[in-house]
C-alpha cells in the first residue's frame, strides 16, 4: 500500500505502519502473513471501489484522490476493526492462533460495513456458509505413504501427544520458538482405549462413489490416538524408506483415527524432551486432502510437498473433485 | 450449509471454522494454479473441475476470491449500474 511500511514484530507477528498509525497483525508464519496482506489489499480496493460507485461510505470520498490520505483513513478504520476483533477474549486467549479466524471476521466486518454504507445488496457480504470444502466419502480407507511431510507444531498436537515416550527417543528436530500463548499450553497424555485400525493397508486409492449421510469432517467425536505396535513400527520404518533398525526412532509414531479417516503422525522431540513437531507419514486420501486446509495447523510446507507429489497417488481431476 | 442431521456441537464447530477452511482451500487452489497450471492444461476433466470449483466459490462468497476475481466483480456491478 502506498506510503505504508511493514515492520517485524516478535509479539504480534508484524505491523503495518503509516506515520503515526500502526496496525499490529497477529501472523506467526508466512502463510498467515500473506493472507493478511492479500486481504488488507483487497479490502482497500473494495472500500475505494465502493466509495467511487456510491459516493458514500465509511471512508471520506474526498480523500480518495489525495494519494496517501486514503491510506491513512483506511489504516485507521482497519485498526479499529482489528482492535475490536482482538478484544474478544476467545481470540486472544483461546490458545488457538487467532490470525485466520480474525481474518475471516475482519473480512465479514469490513464487507458488512461497506455493504451497509453502499446500500447495495449485490455487493454485501455473503451470509450463507458453504458446505465443507473437503469431499469426504465413506469407504475410502486406503492408507498412503507419501514420504515425510513436515508439519508445523500445533497446540492440538501438544495436547494429544504422549510426552512420556518422547523423553527417551532421539530426534534431530530442534524445538521451534513458540509464541507465549502456545508455550503456556501444557501437553496432556491421551490414552487410546482401543486399537482403532491397522496402519499397513496400502491399497490402490478408491474413487468416491457416494457421499456419506453424515459429514465426517464435522467432529462427531474426539479423534483417538494410539501408539503403533512393534510390528507396525517395523512396517512403518520399511514403508517410509528406512530399515527395521530404524524402528527405535519410530516410537513416537501415532495412529490417529477420526471416524473413517486416519492419519499416521510421527512426532519429533525438542531439547526439552517434549514433542513439539510432527510429520504426516501416511493417511487416507480424505485426510491428506483435508490437511491442506486444516483449520488448526496451517502449514505451507505440507501444501507445497503435497502439490509436488500428489500425482503419484491421485489424478488432478480426482484431486479437484475432492477439494 | 451444515447437514440437517448435525448436532448442535457440530453446527457450532461448522459456524466457527467454515469461513476459515474456505479461505484456506481457495489459497491452496490458488497456489496450485500458480505453480502447477499444467495439471489443468493437460487434463480437461481437471480444468472443468476447476471451473466448477471457482463458480461455486463465487456463488458462496466472491469477497474471499483473489483480487482479479474480486475487482472483476466490482467492475461488473459498476457496468450494470
Amino acid at each position: 500500500m502506498q506510503g505504508c511500511t511493514i515492520e517485524e514484530d516478535e509479539t504480534t507477528g508484524f505491523s503495518i505502519r503509516h506515520g503515526e498509525h500502526s496496525l499490529h497483525v497477529r501472523a506467526y508464519d508466512i502463510n498467515d502473513r500473506m493472507q493478511w496482506l492479500n486481504v488488507i489489499g483487497d479490502m482497500r480496493d473494495y472500500f475505494i471501489a465502493t466509495s467511487e460507485q456510491d459516493s458514500v461510505g465509511i471512508h471520506r470520498t474526498d480523500s480518495l484522490d489525495q494519494g496517501e490520505g486514503d491510506s491513512i483513513d483506511f489504516l485507521a478504520d482497519i485498526e479499529r476493526i482489528v482492535g475490536d476483533i482482538q478484544a474478544q477474549s476467545q481470540l486472544s486467549v483461546g490458545g488457538q492462533p487467532p490470525t485466520v479466524e480474525a481474518l475471516s471476521r475482519l473480512q465479514l466486518t469490513a464487507a458488512a460495513a461497506a455493504a451497509a454504507a453502499s446500500k447495495r445488496s449485490s455487493t454485501s457480504a455473503p451470509t450463507t456458509p458453504a458446505t465443507p470444502t473437503t469431499n469426504t466419502t465413506a469407504g475410502s480407507t486406503a492408507a498412503l505413504t507419501i514420504g515425510t511431510i513436515s508439519a508445523r507444531a500445533s497446540a492440538e498436537v501438544a495436547d494429544n501427544a504422549a510426552p512420556a515416550a518422547a523423553a527417551s527417543t532421539a530426534s534431530t528436530a530442534a524445538p521451534k520458538a513458540l509464541s507465549p500463548s502456545r508455550q503456556a499450553r501444557k501437553p496432556t497424555v491421551l490414552v487410546a482405549k482401543a486399537a482403532a485400525g491397522t496402519f499397513s493397508a496400502p491399497t490402490s486409492p478408491t474413487t468416491p462413489t457416494a457421499a456419506s449421510s453424515t459429514d465426517p469432517s464435522l467432529p462427531t467425536k474426539k479423534a483417538t490416538d494410539r501408539k503403533l505396535s512393534a510390528e507396525e513400527i517395523k512396517d512403518y520404518a520399511l514403508k517410509t524408506g528406512g530399515t527395521q533398525d530404524d524402528s527405535a526412532n519410530s516410537k513416537n509414531v501415532v495412529f490417529r483415527q477420526d471416524g473413517d479417516n486416519s492419519v499416521v503422525l510421527q512426532f519429533s522431540v525438542g531439547d526439552d524432551g517434549k514433542e513439539d513437531k510432527y510429520t504426516i507419514a501416511a493417511g487416507t486420501l480424505d485426510q491428506l486432502v483435508s490437511r491442506l486446509a486444516d483449520e488448526n495447523n496451517p502449514d505451507t510446507g505440507y501444501i507445497d510437498i503435497f502439490l509436488l507429489t500428489y500425482r503419484h497417488f491421485l489424478s488432478p481431476a480426482a484431486f479437484i473433485d475432492r477439494v | 450449509m451444515a447437514p440437517d442431521n448435525a448436532t448442535a456441537e457440530q453446527k457450532s464447530y461448522f459456524d466457527q471454522w467454515a469461513k476459515v477452511i474456505q479461505v484456506r482451500t481457495i489459497g491452496v487452489v490458488k497456489k496450485w494454479i500458480d505453480n502447477y497450471y499444467v495439471d489443468f492444461d493437460s487434463d480437461p476433466d481437471a480444468y472443468q473441475g476447476l471451473v466448477d470449483f471457482l463458480e461455486m466459490a463465487e456463488e458462496v462468497t466472491f469477497f474471499f476470491l483473489p483480487r482479479p476475481f474480486f475487482l472483476k466483480k466490482n467492475k461488473i456491478n459498476k457496468i450494470k449500474k
